[in-house]
């Protein structure tokens, strides 16, 4: 029993050994093959996940360069209206009393200062929308956080996979970093960690807490 | 009321989030905002001088925004300057740890315009009391 557990304390203490022994088990086992399949597998999903970076890049980008075109445009239809507005009202008195005189022109008048004079509250309230459709976009930030995240995992799974291929790896071996301290970037899950705070509330709190 | 032309400085490895943030701004009336992409490029642009308020990211290459901020506030001639963290970093530590640097306030990612703008006008509420 001791003996044993001296044996593989030793190999632990080579890496290069265990991975060879276990290269030599996976390729009697029939494994061998399987691992090629998945590091296959793995390339695959790289370059799926730099298809969605690249995609929400674009979509990100597109949708904040129409937000941006389409405030001034917003404020344009606003300010025309508004002054085309002040431009009716100071037709002369003779002029209105002129125009009240007739029913049709009266009400066409009338109903043109109404749209006219809502111009500006309508542009108001897409604006507001705008704004909405922009701070959306921080998704991209997010998602794309989280993308490097899995990247850069899958890098270190896959220089591992293709080391046990390899059979060559005793001189380079990988540190697998599973906690980053403070750089962890969005939490993915909140319900498996109990020590965040993704909401702004709970964030406040802390800061009130602390003094702030 | 606020003087709109404080100059802003950005800090985000993400230009979407930088352009959002910078656009958030402008509908706040601050038209005066540059960019930065990480902590190294802003202590650099933030020691060329003349701005007044720092929006920035954590989780950022090369320089994070937790040591650029302590690198701000190490920074006599800098160290006044307001740094509001605007980050997906949500872990108790991580809004302790900026605490204890000096942050002047912490907005979790994804945040609203009225959040923005609420810790912005707390914060420059604070700057006018403290002028």
């Amino acid at each position: 029993m001791n003996n044993s557990f001296d044996t593989d304390k030793k190999t632990i203490d080579h890496p290069g050994q265990l991975a060879r022994v276990l290269h030599n088990c996976l390729s009697e086992l029939g494994y061998d093959w399987r691992l090629r399949q998945a590091s296959h597998g793995i390339s695959n999903s790289k370059d799926g996940l730099n298809y969605i970076a690249s995609k929400t890049t674009q979509a990100a980008e597109c949708s904040l360069l129409a937000v941006e075109n389409a405030r001034p445009i917003l404020n344009n239809l606003s300010a025309d209206a508004a002054n085309l507005h002040k431009l009716w009202c100071q037709i002369p008195e003779t002029t209105a009393a002129i125009v009240a005189n007739q029913p049709i022109l009266n009400n066409a008048l009338k109903q043109t200062l109404d749209f006219l004079n809502n111009v500006s509250s309508q542009a108001a309230s897409t604006q507001a929308c705008l704004t909405e459709i922009m701070i959306a976009q921080n998704f991209h930030d997010l998602t794309g956080q989280v993308i490097q995240n899995i990247s850069r995992t899958i890098e270190t799974v896959e220089q591992e996979m293709l080391q046990l291929l390899a059979n060559d790896s005793a001189n380079e071996e990988k540190e697998i970093k599973l906690d980053n301290g403070l750089l962890n970037g969005p939490v993915v899950n909140p319900q498996k960690q109990d020590d965040v705070y993704v909401n702004q509330a709970q964030a406040d709190n802390l800061m009130t807490k602390l003094g702030f | 009321m606020t003087d709109k032309n404080l100059r802003f400085l950005v800090v985000d490895d993400f230009s979407t989030m930088r352009r959002i943030i910078r656009n958030l701004l402008k509908e706040l009336g601050f038209n005066n905002v540059e960019e930065a992409e990480d902590g190294a490029m802003a202590l650099k642009k933030l020691r060329d001088g003349g701005f007044d308020f720092v929006v920035s990211d954590w989780n950022m290459p090369n320089m994070d925004g937790l040591t650029m901020l302590q690198n701000v506030r190490a920074d006599d001639t800098l160290k006044d300057i307001p740094v509001l963290m605007v980050t997906a970093e949500a872990k108790k530590e991580n809004i302790i740890a900026a605490a204890q640097a000096g942050a002047s306030g912490y907005i979790v990612k994804p945040f609203t315009a009225a959040t923005l703008d609420e810790k912005l006008n707390k914060i420059l509420q604070n700057m006018a009391v403290h002028a």
